[in-house]
């Protein structure tokens, strides 16, 4: 069953903390709705990068995601959970995880089990790869923290991982001041992505701002 | 309820956001879904589990030199009970039973119930552990080396505090 908790946005532009409601378990319906109003703006953004010339590897490497059929795929399953943050009715973030059968790789922790983030994806209007000015601030790190209660509420004390694409690695080391476990060589499906995990510790101090 | 956030808590980390990319994920949805499938708890999953359960407390109380009734007494059981775990396969047990058992014999609640079959497990570890258990037979004192290693393995892990 889903639910609502209130949290808090930052409007870029004002400045000013906005109210917005992080959502458990997003259903369908919000995929759909969300998919209606990111699209457009994506695929603008990546026309006129094309247009421009940008480099490939400059351009968003999440412009094709496809959320309906991730949803309409993996929602049946117990494991896989659907965050979303929303705000003036509009879905501002996404975030799949994985909540069974994943395992810490940090030494200290070594196969603990851990919530794993699978995707995360802001609203297009709040990537800064996509437009000058994003709108809101905070929907990855509110997505992160929403992942982190979960990860308490399992019994993994906070810890989370995963795999950063190469254009996010700066948000997860220096935002989420995650541990970078370097380039894995492990995971056949990850291969050649860095390897992000939170301890317990480094959770504690992101929920709390230290 | 997710944290309340102080208004610094905001500030900073709005600013240590800032021009970073936050979207990620990168695994092909048709391997999420293989995979999800593939450790996704069947019928046969759940007698694999229920018959392990039952050797694996008639291997302990064997490696303790306990008989039915000591076991049944020392976990505040049935001994009728006790004796349709380790004996009928398709008995399903209480989960008071399982309980008792798990707190006599030091194992995590979570870990035994879900080796009974009365809770879905997505410990990967775990199943493999109980599978290769399942198949190593039932008398130990007639096992070889290789399937002692595997009991202990089992057991080893089963003991380990989440």
């Amino acid at each position: 069953v889903s639910s609502r908790k209130k949290v808090c946005l930052r409007n870029r532009q004002t400045r000013q903390d906005v109210e917005a409601d992080f959502i458990d378990q997003v259903e369908q319906g919000q995929i759909e709705a969300a998919m209606n109003a990111w699209k457009p703006v994506t695929e603008e953004a990546l026309r006129r990068m094309a247009e421009a010339g940008v480099p490939v590897e400059q351009r968003p490497q999440h412009g094709h995601w496809d959320w309906r059929r991730k949803h309409a795929n993996l929602a049946k399953y117990l494991r896989y959970q659907f965050l979303g943050i929303e705000c003036d009715n509009e879905m501002q973030g996404l975030c799949l995880i994985q909540t069974a059968g994943m395992f810490c790789r940090i030494p200290s922790q070594l196969d603990k089990g851990l919530v794993y983030i699978q995707f995360l994806e802001t609203a297009p209007w709040n990537s800064p790869m996509i437009v000058d000015q994003p709108r809101y601030a905070l929907t990855g790190s509110m997505l992160l923290a929403g992942a982190i209660e979960i990860s308490i509420d399992l019994d993994f004390k906070g810890c989370i991982g995963l795999h950063a694409l190469p254009q996010a690695e700066g948000f997860y080391s220096k935002a989420a001041r995650m541990t970078d476990l370097g380039i894995d060589d492990i995971d056949d499906y990850h291969r050649g992505l860095r390897y992000f995990e939170m301890t317990q510790e480094q959770a504690i101090n992101f929920m709390n701002g230290g | 309820v997710l944290k309340k956030f102080t208004k610094e808590w905001l500030e900073k980390q709005s600013a240590l956001e800032e021009g970073l990319e936050a979207s990620t994920g990168s695994m092909d949805l048709a391997e999420l879904e293989r995979q999800a499938n593939a450790l996704e708890q069947t019928p046969q999953d759940q007698q694999c589990f229920a018959t392990t359960f039952g050797t694996l407390i008639y291997f302990l109380r064997h490696s303790k030199r306990w008989s039915r009734s000591q076991l049944a007494s020392k976990a505040d059981i049935d001994e009728n009970v006790l004796d349709n775990i380790e004996n009928i396969t398709e008995y399903t047990p209480e989960p008071r039973a399982v309980l008792q058992l798990a707190k006599l014999l030091g194992f995590p609640s979570r870990k035994m119930l879900e080796v009974a079959g009365l809770i879905i497990t997505h410990d990967v570890k775990l199943r493999d552990h109980a599978v290769r258990f399942a198949a190593s037979g039932k008398d130990f004192h007639k096992l070889s080396t290789g399937q002692k290693k595997i009991l202990e393995e089992f057991v080893k892990y089963l003991a380990k505090k989440d």
